[in-house]
């Protein structure tokens, strides 16, 4: 990892398009600007990695639980028109 | 038209003007750029995302606010960068469902929406902050409840 140290208002730059500008430094909070291609992912880390995995479960998603969903899900509607006195 | 190889679907034909671009793919399959959607089945709340590069990449998507009525994110100006969004009715809000068992386990994931602009078929992946959501939100609660 290459570690830099920059003052508040100072910048990074990454390759030919990506900017990191410190805008604000209080207490142990730093405020920071990023500029990326729209391609470039730019995310808080643990949430991104949170997501990323919950992405990699959803893709093992087969057909069968979907017409195992779709039951489920229309069963519960059934039930639930009933409810409201169809 | 083109033509795309699925590992559940087969082979698929679809017109060029419906393919839907992910900027930056969705998390954790950055090869996949282009995605084609279409129901599950006539009817259902449920749709599938195809990713045309890779065969193996499809994922469960379905309107949040079918099952989470309330489901309210703030989506600032910089997250709808280069969709073209013309008018704020365009935009559309799906959340990727998974599976850890059974299919009355599905959970969507309410913290990493897709945003797409159903004009021009651009879009992302949103990740938001801590908050009220989290990428494990249960369809059917009363489910659960029952045991």
């Amino acid at each position: 990892m290459l570690v830099l140290t920059r003052k508040s208002g100072e910048m990074i730059a990454i390759g030919d398009e990506i900017k990191i500008h410190i805008q604000e430094i209080r207490g142990n909070q730093v405020k920071i600007g990023i500029v990326a291609p729209p391609n470039v992912a730019v995310h808080r880390e643990e949430v991104y990695l949170r997501i990323q995995d919950e992405n990699r479960r959803a893709v093992r998603v087969t057909q069968e639980n979907m017409q195992d969903l779709s039951k489920i899900y229309k069963n519960l509607r059934g039930v639930k028109t009933g409810n409201n006195g169809n | 038209m083109i033509k795309i190889q699925t590992a559940r679907f087969g082979e698929i034909e679809v017109e060029k003007n419906k393919v839907i671009t992910m900027f930056g793919g969705i998390l954790g399959f950055p090869k996949s750029e282009h995605y084609i959607m279409f129901d599950h089945e006539p009817g259902s709340p449920f749709k599938w995302i195809q990713s045309v590069e890779e065969p193996d990449v499809a994922f469960v998507v379905t309107d949040p606010l079918c099952f989470f009525p309330e489901y309210l994110i703030q989506v600032k100006k910089e997250e709808l960068a280069n969709m073209d969004v013309e008018d704020a009715n365009d935009v559309t809000i799906l959340t990727i469902l998974s599976l850890r068992g059974e299919a009355r386990d599905m959970t969507a994931n309410l913290q990493g929406p897709l945003v797409i602009n159903s004009a021009s078929l651009k879009g992302r992946q949103l990740v938001m902050k801590e908050g009220a959501y989290t990428t494990k939100h249960h369809l059917f609660p009363e489910l659960r409840a029952a045991g």
